[in-house]
């Protein structure tokens, strides 16, 4: 374990808490809530793919073939490495190491851009290939041309909304870097770096549950 | 985890040690059984297995996001009330999908009685209607009503037919 400098407490104990400890789960508590309200942000979209996953499964399943299904399981790959780091740079904070806590946050955030560059140029693939939903939108089956381009919708529409999730939590990130610079953590107070890593493993969960919607429903 | 509220004890303490959390082991065997999942769930992605195919995906994803919040977001080390916080969203998201599908999966024709004289369908049911956006590759609520299928459509929807199997 590094040396670190122990830092005045009453300053980082806030005057309406008992103890740091107090301190510590209630803001983690206020980080599930609003993570809790985000559940039910994406669950709206979860909810209307799932009726339309129902109302026309043949149109879905042939649409999802449509998908980059390479690109999406290795951008899947990477989210989950993404969060492997993101759960050692919270040790790393825990135990004070701050050099640590450093590489493994800018690791985390590098693997984030990974997966957006690759969204990005899979976004630009479909865009080609007419396959965004609007006046350019063909489909080669016409008589499932309506259901597929609903498909598409939910998919730019829900991986779309998950990347602004990404680009937030890589700002998120790179705050967190420059006060883990500044030896702004250490073991009694770390608090900022637990609450990002719950966001960063909450993006990564609804990128969980997208793969297999638009990618795997119509097997290879 | 802190019963003595004495400011003093309170800031002092090993720190490390008043937060139980996942070992170094721990996280590698969790992304180690991420990984391995990942590899399944594309593998199954391979083999048709009609309607399971869908199920094994949903359950892989399943255990992959139980493995992430348990040990990840270190829910299994957290205390009741945490428990409670994540329990809540997965519930209600449970009931916000599993109600609206209760809906629609059991959406059957519906035969109104006279003065109208034609049965309207709020299901999906008519294989060859132009309406049905299936076949016209138009965007539109699968089940909605319009007012065409009020008016007369076909050989059968003669306006005053009597409607076949009403209680009146």
């Amino acid at each position: 374990m590094r040396m670190f400098e122990r830092p005045r407490m009453a300053e980082l104990l806030k005057e309406q808490f008992a103890d740091m400890e107090q301190q510590r789960e209630t803001s983690s508590i206020g980080m599930w809530i609003f993570l809790a309200t985000e559940v039910m942000f994406f669950g709206g979209m979860f909810t209307a793919f799932a009726c339309y996953h129902h109302l026309y499964p043949e149109a879905f399943k042939s649409a999802s073939r449509h998908t980059d299904f390479w690109m999406g399981s290795i951008n899947t790959a990477v989210l989950l490495i993404s969060s492997l780091f993101m759960a050692l740079a919270v040790q790393a904070s825990k135990t004070g190491d701050r050099r640590a806590l450093v590489r493994f946050l800018v690791t985390t955030i590098g693997l984030g851009l990974v997966f957006l560059g690759l969204k990005g140029a899979e976004y630009a693939h479909h865009i080609h290939d007419h396959l965004l939903p609007g006046p350019s939108f063909r489909y080669e089956n016409g008589s499932e041309a309506g259901a597929a381009q609903l498909f598409f919708f939910l998919y730019f529409a829900m991986t779309g909304l998950h990347a602004i999730h990404m680009i937030g939590g890589i700002v998120l990130l790179v705050v967190l870097t420059v006060m883990a610079r500044r030896g702004k953590f250490s073991p009694y107070y770390h608090t900022p770096v637990e609450l990002g890593g719950l966001y960063w493993h909450f993006v990564d969960v609804i990128w969980i549950f997208l793969f297999p919607m638009f990618y795997l429903i119509g097997g290879r | 985890m802190a019963g003595n509220h004495d400011k003093a004890t309170a800031l002092g303490g090993n720190p490390v040690l008043m937060e139980p959390s996942a070992t170094l082991r721990v996280l590698y065997r969790v992304a180690a059984g991420l990984l391995a999942l990942l590899a399944l769930t594309v593998g199954l992605a391979f083999i048709d297995m009609g309607p399971f195919n869908l199920l094994m995906a949903l359950l892989i994803a399943a255990a992959k996001a139980a493995l992430v919040v348990l040990f990840f977001m270190e829910v299994r080390y957290s205390s009741r009330l945490t428990w409670i916080m994540a329990g809540a969203g997965l519930l209600w998201l449970l009931l916000l999908i599993g109600g609206t599908l209760a809906d629609y999966m059991t959406r059957v024709t519906l035969v109104l009685p006279s003065p109208l004289p034609q049965t309207w369908t709020a299901t999906t049911e008519e294989k060859a209607d132009p309406r049905d956006p299936r076949n016209s590759g138009n965007l539109g609520p699968a089940g909605g009503w319009s007012p065409a299928d009020i008016a007369p459509s076909g050989p059968s929807g003669t306006p005053g037919e009597p409607v076949p199997s009403s209680d009146q």
